[in-house]
């Protein structure tokens, strides 16, 4: 087996795990994104390391934005760094209005555009 | 009317019955509880009666006090007497202009009668002295001033009726002081507030305490329970076309009035959750009761509670785990700090939780819900699978979301239209 396919394995592996666990009722029940990250798969999931990434984007496409923290984490970037690319675009190209709204009024699915954008590939 | 438990184990009941007064009791040894009308008596009678039962005689006679025309009778049956035969007292007193509110209290070695009734827009204390053969009845203190509670009895032929002050004797003091809830009228609102009053007993001097709530339309009830080591006071009334609990707590500095909405004049949106879904809902936040699912589990998974606030359905937010963070989010929909979080005309109100620590410092926030109903319903996005529940906003104190901390409203025309001036 492919180095490639046993790693999505082992993702796959991890993401149901870290499904299970966040259908814990303390969990599912929170609006707070670090609710659904403090948990071992998830923390397992960013160990994959940066190899991990496409995976993680492959998700983050189907709308799992409860993976941006994971994504950030082995593209090794935070937010307020995507948030200064993103201004550095011409304004037409950008794909959030970083420059009206300021961190705390970015979406989750925003974030994951940003991620998308300037995290995909590295 | 009036009910009150007696030592005759039954419940006592005094109704006014086209200007006459009738007593039923409900037999409560007969296991279906039946309610038996006995006799009418008296009259005319020009308000509701106010009927307790005293320590005179061996059992305990009846003692009711009820207004004719602008003065007070009483009234008192004789417990003793298998007879039980109802006795016209004493007519006293002068312009008195609602239903009067009796106790016996402890003053005196008998313990007097104590009145409070309304005179004009006054209160008026009376008192007999219980210890003096002649039983004579005294007028006391004019008390207050600017103060309403003239509630016409909705559906009543007996228009006429006013409601009574609430009165009781609390253990503050030595010789336990006496405690009155009346509503007073704020014409800056055009409406009635409720205004505490207290006899300091060890003095015999009235006092004017705080003044509280808005829109109150039906007359107070008042006791002191067992909350609490000083035993907190407990009152309910009308605020608006829902029932209201107020407690005051007597064993902090400064003896903070609380409220907390007890019934919903209006029903919620949604359907009625499973029992299972009541079951499961009840285990994550255990003062649960009142709610119903307003979007099952699972439907949409895009949004939470933070979007839900601010009326987004397709994106999720979470400004961050500070409330300044929920300040600048909240603001940035027209959303401002609030006073409080309860029920306003022409506004709504969100609700922000967190969780506190021991100390009662907040340790990050957990939740919001908005008032998008009437009558204290809030509506809650509960996380992202659990679907969208509409319930009474103090009942989700406790559970997963911790507590109310902060409040912010916005104008919203229609909203709480019953805590309007003149609307009943």
């Amino acid at each position: 087996m492919a180095d490639r396919e046993i790693l999505r394995e082992k993702f796959n592996k991890l993401f149901s795990e870290w499904l299970r666990a966040i259908s814990d009722p303390r969990i599912a029940s929170s609006s707070r994104p670090q609710d659904y990250t403090q948990n071992k798969p998830y923390r397992e999931i960013i160990a994959l390391g940066r190899d991990a990434l496409p995976l993680i984007v492959e998700k983050l496409e189907h709308g799992v934005f409860l993976l941006n923290e994971a994504a950030l984490a082995v593209a090794g970037r935070d937010l307020a760094q995507l948030i200064e690319l993103e201004k550095a675009q011409p304004s037409r190209e950008r794909v959030v209005d970083v420059v009206k709204k300021p961190m705390v009024l970015l979406s989750e699915q925003e974030k994951s555009r940003l991620i998308l954008r300037h995290c995909r590939g590295g | 009317m009036q009910v009150i438990a007696s030592s005759f184990g039954n419940l006592e009941l005094i109704v006014l019955e086209g200007g006459v007064l009738a007593h039923y009791y409900r037999a409560n040894a007969d296991p279906v509880h039946p309610w038996y009308r006995t006799t009418a008596f008296g009259g005319p009678a020009t308000s509701a009666p106010s009927l307790i039962q005293s320590n005179f005689g061996g059992r305990g006679n009846f003692e009711l006090v009820v207004r004719e025309g602008d003065q007070l009778r009483h009234y008192w049956r004789d417990n003793d007497d298998p007879t039980l035969p109802w006795y016209q007292g004493a007519l006293f007193g002068s312009k008195a202009s609602s239903a009067p509110a009796l106790i016996q209290g402890s003053l005196g070695s008998r313990g007097n009668f104590e009145i409070v009734v309304y005179e004009g827009d006054r209160l008026r204390h009376y008192w007999r002295d219980n210890d003096d053969p002649a039983l004579p009845w005294y007028c006391g203190q004019l008390i207050g001033s600017n103060l309403g509670g003239a509630f016409p009895l909705v559906g009543s032929d007996e228009s006429y009726v006013s409601a009574a002050p609430a009165l009781m004797q609390s253990n503050f003091g030595g010789q336990g002081n006496f405690e009155v809830v009346v509503c007073e009228w704020d014409p800056s609102i055009s409406a009635n507030r409720l205004r505490h009053y207290y006899r300091d007993n060890d003095v015999g001097i009235w006092c004017t305490g705080v003044l509280l709530s808005d829109y109150i339309k039906g007359m107070p009830s008042l006791l002191q329970s067992s909350f609490g080591a000083q035993g907190n006071f407990e009152l309910l009334t009308m605020r608006g076309w829902c029932l209201v609990h107020f407690w005051r707590d007597n064993d902090s500095a400064g003896f903070p009035w609380s409220e907390e909405i007890e019934t919903h004049a209006v029903p919620p949106a949604g359907r009625t959750p499973t029992p299972d879904e009541a079951s499961a809902f009840q285990s994550w936040w255990p003062n649960l009761r009142n709610f119903n699912i307003t979007e099952d589990a699972n439907l949409n998974t895009a949004y939470n509670c933070i979007a839900w606030s601010v009326g987004v359905t397709d994106q999720a937010f979470w400004p961050g785990d500070e409330v300044s963070a929920f300040d600048t989010f909240y603001a940035s929909y027209g959303w401002v700090p609030s006073a409080n979080g309860h029920r306003e005309f022409g506004k709504r109100k969100i609700a922000l939780w967190a969780a506190i620590d021991n100390n009662g410092h907040i340790v990050y926030c957990t939740h919001a819900s908005r008032e998008t109903r009437d009558c204290e319903w809030h509506e809650s996005k509960c996380g992202y699978f659990m679907g969208r529940i509409m319930h009474d906003r103090y009942q989700m104190q406790g559970g997963y979301y911790g507590q109310m901390v902060r409040f912010y409203e916005k104008a919203e025309p229609g909203a709480n239209v019953d805590l309007t001036p003149g609307f009943y």
